[in-house]
């Protein structure tokens, strides 16, 4: 009998990590796609904690994917991965998901967002030490919240995910709110040929979104700024 | 878990093998994954758990590379961030120790006459007994066998 009970204390255990280990995301200590997705079908069944969708992407990732090589983009996705889990889902009670490359989403709760607001700073720069160098990224953030409908868990991300092509035009650490003007203004891709490594460059840009700065985009290479005088 | 003394090819230095489990386990699991299909009920699940664990011989059995290579580096502090496969002879891990993520990796001498268990057991042994001390021979109290 103490057999039987121990194989199945130990049988039980297995199918908890082997749940667990669907969930988990292979590169960062966050939640997966998968996991993702059960979240965004019980997305705003709790009206009394009405959560905000953030959408989160890397900038720089691609330069250090060629310059460095893929472990050290996974190095610093792992990195990444760990500033997130540390700042927002512990200090602004969020759950973080990878959902694919270098794009994270981010579910928090409305009353956390002055919290999440005073933490972007530290997503300006993002250093991850790497077989003796150090590679650097920055994260730029898309931001939107149910507007009193059923919340649609994928317009939300879609909104969220424009609003993160703007937050991106200006820069890490940077996080753009949704709002109607964003979704009626379009997007318009911006090609041109960046100044600072000469790498032909394709950007997804909302068209009448250009800042008083005048930039438009990072290239995705070498991080130099592309303003609107290059584009056009 | 248990040590082990590996067999290698001819001419190829000897290495540290992979742990071997003391209890095994595998049937346990294998017999409650069959349970599950054949009956498509938990009950079915739990009972061939529970017949998988009678017929469980007990024989050591190695952990997987990456499993061995993920436990090796928790004991010393360390993390395994992700392993990579490059080809049939060559590995390479990459971790996390003290803040900083680090890369080595191992390539076994080419040999006909290897299998899987062998392989893998070398270039165990290789990684945590000879690659690993020496990428970090510049820290002091780092993660050494």
């Amino acid at each position: 009998m103490k057999a039987v009970l121990g194989a199945l204390e130990r049988l039980a255990q297995a199918v908890a990590d082997v749940y667990e280990a669907t969930r988990s995301d292979d590169k960062t200590t966050l939640q997966n796609a998968i996991a993702l997705n059960e979240a965004a079908r019980r997305f705003g069944s709790d009206p009394t904690t009405p959560e905000v969708v953030v959408f989160a992407d890397l900038n720089r990732f691609k330069a250090v994917n060629d310059q460095w090589g893929h472990a050290a983009g996974d190095a610093t996705l792992h990195q990444v991965g760990e500033l997130i889990r540390a700042v927002i889902v512990g200090g602004c009670d969020a759950r973080a998901f990878r959902k694919s490359g270098d794009e994270f989403v981010i579910l928090l709760k409305q009353t956390m967002l002055p919290v999440f607001y005073s933490k972007l700073e530290t997503f300006r720069e993002c250093t991850t030490p790497f077989d003796g160098n150090v590679t650097t990224v920055s994260v730029s953030f898309g931001l939107c919240a149910p507007d009193g409908e059923p919340a649609d868990f994928q317009v939300l991300l879609d909104r969220a995910e424009r609003a993160c092509l703007l937050a991106k035009a200006q820069g890490g650490g940077k996080c753009v709110v949704w709002d109607p003007a964003i979704e009626a203004a379009g997007i318009i891709t911006l090609r041109t040929r960046c100044p600072g490594c000469n790498s032909t460059v394709s950007a997804d840009i909302p068209s009448g979104s250009v800042p008083a700065s005048g930039l438009l985009a990072l290239c995705p290479v070498c991080g130099t700024s592309l303003d609107c005088e290059g584009a056009c | 878990m248990a040590s082990f003394t590996q067999t290698y090819p001819a001419g190829v230095p000897p290495r540290r093998a992979r742990p071997r489990s003391g209890a095994g386990g595998e049937f346990t699991i294998a017999g409650a994954i069959v349970g599950l299909l054949l009956s498509e009920r938990l009950e079915g699940g739990l009972l061939g758990g529970v017949l998988g664990h009678a017929i469980d011989p007990k024989r050591g059995v190695a952990l997987s590379l990456e499993t061995s290579v993920r436990n090796h580096l928790t004991s010393q502090g360390a993390l395994l961030v992700e392993l990579y496969r490059h080809g049939p002879y060559r590995v390479e891990i990459l971790f996390a120790y003290a803040g900083q993520y680090w890369t080595i990796e191992s390539t076994a001498p080419p040999a006909s006459d290897w299998t899987q268990e062998n392989l893998d057991d070398w270039l165990f042994g290789d990684l945590m007994d000879h690659q690993l001390p020496s990428r970090l021979r510049a820290f002091v109290g780092g993660p050494d066998s």
